[in-house]
């Protein structure tokens, strides 16, 4: 049962339309204190705040998602319902506060309507009534409100202007009765049908209002939960009445759902002509003209290229001085707890396990943050939508969405924030192709692999007309591949085990805005927060355990051995080196040995981890980095018995980029798709489908280059 | 006539929406009923998205879906 509210903080919901400024006000009125978490069993975020009220009181602030409608025919809108009427562990809203864009009334006030049918104690926060103002429009709130029926209370989510009246407006609907439900303005005829649907819940013992009744009535039956049995029934039987009736008289009159939702914009048409007025001419449309240029579909398209290169340079540039800082940082770190301790198992726990775990999670925290600042701004300003748009024709051909694409290029540098970014598409099979795709591109873990095998094995070949290193065309080649397996995975997805249609581009395209700093800072901060929180645990846990597992059981090295020849023959007679060995028939026909095979089994905690762990097996010490000679000798020098040339042969080394293009060995992708999916079930296909593809594809490359002769 | 063949910059009148089920929902969630007054603001060709403004926003929308938007003629 839900606690007294004495004795809990007020809960308050913030919901509205997407593209009101609704996160602003949310970020305005909690600070950086928010909490980030999924609804159970849902990929939808749940953001809670806290807030003081003047009275001393609590709040719990909930970001409800954005929606344009409460009618479920999604999980954000299934949320979004139940965020205000109660659901998912939470109960009902104490107040709603709905913010509104003045500028864009009536699609707002259909939202308004929508939320007033509920009977929640309410409030509208007007927002952007300066934009309104621009495009000529006065806005009558007195009247707004009387017609309403509750506070109206105008606000500015960029300046903080309005706030301390949307507080006091809290503060008194927290203490007041929940008024009478808004009736919904239905057809007389139709009446009679919401009056049957109650009239069989009433039977069934679940009464409810007329505006659940129509909720219940019009939403998609898999978005409606905790209903009895006999009150689903009693539904589904009106349901399939007004379907047969909608059969009968075909196109001439409009369906049920349809007819609810003309009705409702006929009220707000009513309400528009009572509180809003023109005054003027619009101020010139900066919009317009911007978007002449910006979604041209070569102008627009050419600009969004040159914008991602410049983003993306800047992340691996810019990221690079504190990526640098961080593992400084982190051997420093390991050479003050090396002085500190005496050698043993705690000091390699410690420098080996945990500390590299935790600088494993803080050497991406640089690029993530500057991969977040770009996309927040480019949200934040109303580009995205634009992207989405001009995207859109590459993106349908493989089943998918214009905004599939901002996660997909954000994963070119790592698929961690790339996922997260995967939040902005809202069809959820649509989410998840994107989410199961998007660690096919290659991130910037990849890149150290392929700088040491093509220094390894491509660095004396001579260039290719003249011009062109085989190195920087075999990396090309390797990013391209990774780019058909996304596609392709995404096109073979649409098409079986997450059919759907090509869901429909209906993208709003918001006036554009400058980003209010002190909104884009606190979304940096949260992201920042969940990452290091959240996903770190898991790789830190992981990076213990491969630790364990290569330093395990231990062996007594043979007397002469030096540090090095120890630390190798610890490796080799570890758990890790017995699995490298265990594995070794698996890999073998792709040209790999039990070497190789540690390597790989290293590098399912990072990719990376795979240069430090050859160097490691090869008997060259871990302070060993992607450029090194020395490991790149030791490669050359272990020459096979039998062929009597190297074993690490150019092939083999293609096979192994082929692998590491296409295999998830990524335990920061494992942690973020499990915490984005909610279940172990897709990370797991993800496991056994791109593991398999990557074998099967070094597999073809290592047995085809050696039927067309190549060693 | 439909809304993928209404010229740029004329202003018309919604007369129906053919789209079916969840996606004609949407459209007329976002105002898009009939009698609603609508514009057509930027298209580009065939394959690509055109853009309209209708009740003062702009939407981005395929000509196929469009194409199932009727509007006086």
């Amino acid at each position: 049962m839900t606690p007294p509210l004495a004795s809990r903080p007020l809960l308050v919901a913030l919901a509205g339309n997407p593209n009101t400024g609704k996160t602003s006000i949310f970020n305005r009125l909690s600070g950086a204190r928010a909490k980030v978490a999924n609804y159970p069993g849902v990929t939808v975020e749940r953001r809670q705040g806290r807030l003081t009220l003047p009275s001393g009181a609590k709040v719990a602030l909930v970001d409800v998602p954005g929606c344009y409608s409460l009618t479920a025919r999604s999980a954000e809108e299934e949320v979004a319902h139940a965020a205000l009427t109660g659901g998912y562990d939470d109960p009902p809203a104490d107040v709603v506060v709905i913010v509104a864009d003045a500028s864009n009334l009536p699609r707002n006030l259909y939202f308004v309507l929508q939320v007033l049918e509920l009977g929640r104690p309410t409030v509208v926060a007007l927002n952007m009534m300066d934009v309104a103002r621009d495009h000529g429009l006065a806005i009558d709130v007195a009247r707004l409100e009387r017609e309403l029926g509750v506070p109206v209370i105008p606000v500015v989510a960029t300046t903080g202007e309005g706030l301390p009246s949307l507080v006091m407006a809290i503060e008194s609907l927290g203490r007041a009765t929940p008024p009478v439900p808004r009736t919904p303005p239905l057809l007389t005829s139709d009446r009679a049908v919401l009056d049957t649907v109650a009239e069989a819940l009433r039977t069934a013992n679940r009464p409810a209002t007329a505006g659940e009744c129509l909720w219940l009535l019009t939403s998609e039956p898999t978005h409606i939960t905790s209903l009895p049995d006999t009150a689903r029934d009693a539904i589904a039987r009106v349901r399939t009445q007004l379907d047969a009736e909608a059969e009968q008289v075909g196109t001439s009159r409009l369906p049920f759902n349809r007819r609810v939702i003309v009705a409702r914009y006929a009220e707000v048409d009513r309400l528009v002509a009572e509180a809003v007025s023109r005054t003027g001419p619009a101020a010139p449309d900066w919009t317009t003209r911007i978007d002449r240029v910006l979604t041209h579909p070569r102008w627009g398209l050419a600009l969004f290229v040159l914008a991602m290169s410049v983003v993306f340079q800047a992340i691996f540039t810019w990221a690079e001085p504190l990526m640098g800082l961080v593992e400084r940082g982190s051997q420093a770190t390991a050479a003050a707890i090396g002085t500190a301790l005496p050698d043993g198992v705690l000091k390699e726990l410690l420098v080996q396990g945990l500390l590299a775990g935790v600088g494993n999670v803080l050497v991406f925290l640089p690029q993530i943050l500057l991969l977040f600042l770009a996309i927040t701004l480019l949200e934040d300003t109303g580009y995205m939508a634009r992207a989405a748009v001009l995207l859109d024709r590459v993106m349908r051909r493989v089943g998918l969405h214009g905004r599939a694409f901002v996660p997909l290029l954000s994963s070119f540098a790592c698929a961690s924030p790339g996922i997260m970014a995967a939040r902005t598409i809202e069809a959820p099979r649509d989410r998840l192709v994107t989410t199961l795709v998007a660690p096919f591109m290659s991130c910037s873990a990849r890149l150290p692999v392929y700088t040491m095998v093509i220094g390894a094995v491509f660095a004396s070949a001579p260039p290719v007309l003249g011009v062109l290193s085989v190195g920087g065309l075999v990396v090309t080649a390797m990013y391209f591949l990774g780019i058909a397996a996304a596609f392709g995975t995404a096109w073979l997805l649409k098409r079986t085990v997450l059919q759907a249609p090509t869901p429909p581009l209906l993208v709003e395209l918001p006036t554009y805005k400058l980003p209010a700093p002190r909104s884009v800072l606190i979304a940096l901060w949260s992201r920042a927060k969940v990452f290091v929180t959240q996903t770190g645990r898991t790789i830190v846990t992981l990076s213990v355990i491969l630790w364990a597992l290569m330093a395990y059981p231990r062996v007594e090295p043979p007397a002469a051995a030096d540090a090095h020849e120890a630390a190798r023959y610890q490796l080799e007679h570890s758990a890790a080196g017995t699995l490298g060995h265990a594995v070794e028939p698996l890999i073998a026909p792709l040209g790999f040995d039990w070497r190789i095979g540690i390597g790989l089994i290293g590098s399912f905690a990072a990719r990376e981890v795979l240069v430090s762990t050859l160097g490691q097996v090869y008997g060259v010490g871990s302070e060993i980095d992607a450029e090194s000679v020395v490991l790149r000798e030791a490669l050359l020098r272990d020459i096979h018995p039998e062929t009597g040339r190297p074993r690490f042969s150019p092939l083999v080394g293609l096979a192994l980029m082929v692998f590491f293009v296409l295999a998830m060995q990524c335990l920061a992708t494992v942690a973020i798709v499990r915490r984005e999916t909610g279940t172990w079930k897709w990370p797991l296909v993800m496991i056994v489908y791109m593991n398999g593809l990557a074998w099967v594809a070094a597999l073809v490359t290592y047995q085809g280059g050696r039927l067309l002769g190549f060693a | 006539m439909t809304l993928a063949d209404v010229p740029i910059a004329l202003a018309t009148t919604i007369r129906w929406i053919h789209a079916p089920g969840d996606t004609g929902e949407r459209l007329m969630e976002l105002g898009l009923v009939p009698g609603a007054p609508i514009r057509v603001v930027a298209r580009h060709g065939a394959s690509h998205p055109m853009q309209i403004e209708v009740r003062g926003f702009r939407l981005s929308l395929r000509l196929t879906e469009a194409a199932a938007i009727e509007v006086d003629a």
